[in-house]
């Protein structure tokens, strides 16, 4: 069972003080400490790429590229917040702005908020589904989520966003962050309904 | 009793409920079956999605597993971006010296224009008939690149800082809007009148209350049109009256009819037998001015042969062979050819200051009030620029190409790093490129003719040919810097090799002879490198629809 994500764990092993204390020398400019600093967080940091956007590739890209702002970025971490949450946000903040600008809102917002019932037949079905799921199985499915969908439930269920966290990640308002959450379980569910297949058209080569 | 909804559950398990309506809805569950199995699915698919979305399956991948930088930045203090802060001042500063020498350039030019009765009061026009007049094509390409330059600045300027969070395509938006409003282009055309048709045109007696745009293998207007007429055809006669501008595209035109406007031509041949009220412009193989004509402002001709017999109130500014000047001219005459024959009925009250290879021929019985200015020039004109004027240039042409790097990064980073990788398959971009530059040529040349009516579109058209131009140049210079650098696999955009990148190709390129094959290749190996970017992007946004 994996409750806590690698980064969590990370946070846990080396503790507050010594995280600090690392972070402090990498902004120095001390290459080992920012080695580390890399080395601890970037597993959980792809797992949130690998989630949030459409392909491997991209992930992987997206990846190398937050690291790049967390770099010059440091100097700006305020220590008394904790450096998970300030990481995810450089992540999800970076993750969006790359969807957005290669979508138009169109896409990013497919079909139409009010027609979609916010209500499901069936409320147990997507725990069902997910149960069902083998290993990457529910990522192939994300990844065929509309961007915003897949943004929002990357950001609450991995990153652990709380609502005002998420409004502010993907610059929605707050009391949308429900109904974009409760739709996007809407469309997972959906698609986790359809006949299995392969799905060759995300460029997805896990 | 009342049922909450699924959106209400899911916002109370979140703790989304302010505490009034938590309570009442965990009373209703308390009591009410179904909404308790409904709350209790709900808080069961929470948790599930939680695991499932936090399961490690899968492993970092070999290229990421170590940090691709040793050493951080030395964490400048100003958080602001290492190198945004010199992107910024170097942005500034080139697009304050554009505007400068934009300004220091047209200013003259268009003091000369407005004496010489061409109303330059937008700037676009300026700048196009300065640079097509007085100085040549080469001028007009400098404006081009000027205001390229100038409107790239903005834009970085734009884009890099305050309105960050705003849209990009929002903000390019308005950018461009902005900079063609600062173009003064003419306000848009009313609805026209529009006729085909092998004989359309205007009948006897006919009066058309409109603008009136006409094509047709043979199109006559002898009637009369309240408005502007602009025809495509291969002979135009306009016999009637027309009370606005008169432009034309034809093999053959002749007015001998009344034209209270201007008239702009592009023809073969051009015969005027009556003029116009305004200025006219013409752009022909051959122009003849009948002795009965009048112009009633002042004539601008690129023209190979021509007579001008009738009168000109106002100035006569000419490019042409061995014009023969017989009428009258009101104003000055300034005139770049080879030889200028005035006849002996010729009367002109301004100076003349003629330039080209030989002195103008002046007849006996020729009324001049001032003595002719010759100037000699010989044909080639290259390499008469200063040494000055030279690296200005040179620094123009390479930040504007770095200006649209930044761009690039800044705006499409997806794309950047797409074109990045497209110009890696050095073959297949060539090939590409040479194919889509080849068809493209047929579309500037569409787009220079359009230009010169000062139509949106034509604008619009030439300025998607600085993009790609600029374009070519990042992508191949990136990846050149990128070579050079060793700046291994990793996507993420690299101002320093963009930069070190252009520099080596703007040297290549002013290699004598061999630089004109350098920058061939670079455009069509660029070019390429952008087909196959846009395509490939296009392609991967269309496939998660799928």
């Amino acid at each position: 069972m994996t409750e806590l994500s690698a980064l969590e764990e990370a946070i846990v092993f080396q503790g507050e003080a010594e995280l600090a204390a690392a972070i402090a020398r990498a902004r120095a400019g001390d290459a080992e400490a920012w080695g580390n600093l890399y080395r601890q967080h970037a597993p959980a940091i792809f797992r949130f790429c690998r989630r949030a956007m459409p392909t491997h590739e991209d992930a992987e890209d997206a990846t190398v590229e937050i690291f790049m702002k967390l770099r010059e970025k440091l100097g700006q971490y305020d220590p008394a917040r904790p450096f998970s949450s300030w990481l995810y946000k450089v992540a999800a903040n970076h993750c969006w702005d790359m969807l957005r600008r290669r979508h138009t809102r169109q896409d990013l917002e497919t079909g139409d908020v009010e027609s979609l019932p916010l209500a499901s037949s069936d409320p147990g079905q997507l725990a069902r589904l997910i149960e069902e799921q083998s290993a990457g199985g529910l990522r192939a499915a994300l990844a065929q989520l509309p961007p915003r969908a897949r943004m929002v439930l990357t950001l609450r269920y991995y990153a652990d966003f709380n609502y005002d966290e998420i409004a502010d990640a993907l610059r929605l308002r707050r009391d949308a962050v429900g109904v974009a959450l409760l739709r996007a379980r809407h469309q997972l569910r959906h698609i986790l309904t359809q006949p299995a297949a392969p799905h060759p058209a995300t460029g997805d080569r896990s | 009793m009342t049922h909450f909804d699924e959106a209400e559950y899911m916002l109370y398990l979140d703790g989304q409920l302010d505490a009034r309506r938590a309570a009442e809805l965990s009373a209703h569950a308390a009591a009410c079956g179904d909404c308790r199995a409904l709350l209790n699915a709900l808080k069961t698919e929470s948790l599930m999605l939680g695991q499932a979305i936090l399961e490690q399956d899968e492993p970092l991948p070999a290229r990421l597993r170590e940090a691709p930088w040793a050493v951080p930045a030395p964490a400048p203090e100003p958080a602001s971006a290492s190198w945004a802060l010199w992107a910024w001042a170097l942005s500034f500063g080139l697009a304050a010296a554009a505007v400068l020498a934009l300004w220091t350039t047209v200013q003259p030019w268009a003091e000369q224009l407005d004496q010489a009765g061409f109303q330059s009061s937008s700037l676009l026009s300026a700048v196009f008939f300065s640079g097509a007049f007085w100085e040549g094509w080469e001028s007009m390409f400098d404006a081009m690149q000027y205001a390229a330059v100038i409107s790239l600045g903005l834009l970085v300027l734009a884009l890099w800082r305050p309105w960050r969070r705003q849209s990009g395509r929002m903000t390019i938006a308005i950018a461009l809007v902005g900079f063609v409003l600062l173009l003064g282009l003419p306000s848009g055309a009313n609805a026209a009148e529009i006729r085909r048709g092998p004989n359309a045109g205007v009948t006897t007696g006919e009066t058309i209350d409109n603008d009136l745009i006409v094509f047709g293998s043979a199109v006559r207007i002898d009637g009369t049109v309240k408005g502007d007429v602009i025809a495509f055809t291969q002979d135009l006669i306009v016999h009637g009256h027309v009370t606005g501008d008169v432009i034309v595209f034809a093999q053959r035109a002749r007015v001998d009819g009344q034209v209270d406007g201007n008239i702009r031509a592009f023809c073969a041949s051009l015969l005027l037998d009556s003029g116009a009220a305004k200025n006219v412009t013409v752009f022909a193989q051959r122009f003849d001015l009948d002795p009965r004509a009048t112009v009633g402002g002042g004539l601008i001709g690129l023209v190979a042969t021509a007579t001008l017999g009738g009168k000109i109130t106002r100035d006569l500014l000419f490019f042409s062979g061995n014009p023969t000047l017989d009428g009258t001219v009101g104003g000055d005459v300034l005139f770049r050819g080879q030889r200028l024959q005035i006849g002996p009925t010729a009367q002109i009250a301004g100076r003349i200051h003629a330039i080209g290879q030989n002195s103008p021929d002046v007849a006996q019985g020729a009324k001049l009030s001032h003595p002719v200015e010759f100037e000699f020039q010989q044909v080639p004109r290259r390499g008469r620029f200063g040494a000055g004027t030279y690296v200005f240039r040179q620094i123009l042409a390479y930040g504007g190409a770095f200006l649209c790097g930044l761009l690039l990064i800044k705006l499409f980073p997806g794309l950047f790093a797409a074109g990045r990788k497209a110009a890696q398959h050095v073959g297949l971009a060539m090939s590409i490129g040479a194919l889509v530059l080849i068809s493209g040529i047929a579309l500037v040349i569409f787009a220079v003719l359009l230009m010169i009516v000062g139509t949106g579109a034509g604008v619009a058209t030439l300025m998607l040919f600085g993009p790609v131009l600029y374009g070519a140049q990042v992508f191949v210079g990136s990846y050149v810097g990128d070579m050079i650098l060793h700046k291994n696999q990793t996507l993420a955009p690299s101002v320093g090799a963009l930069a070190l990148g252009l520099l080596i190709l703007r040297l290549l390129s002013n290699i004598p002879f061999l630089g004109f094959f350098v920058l061939a290749a670079i455009l069509i190996w660029g070019t390429g490198a952008i087909c196959v970017a846009l395509w490939s992007r296009t392609r991967l946004d269309a496939a998660p629809a799928a």
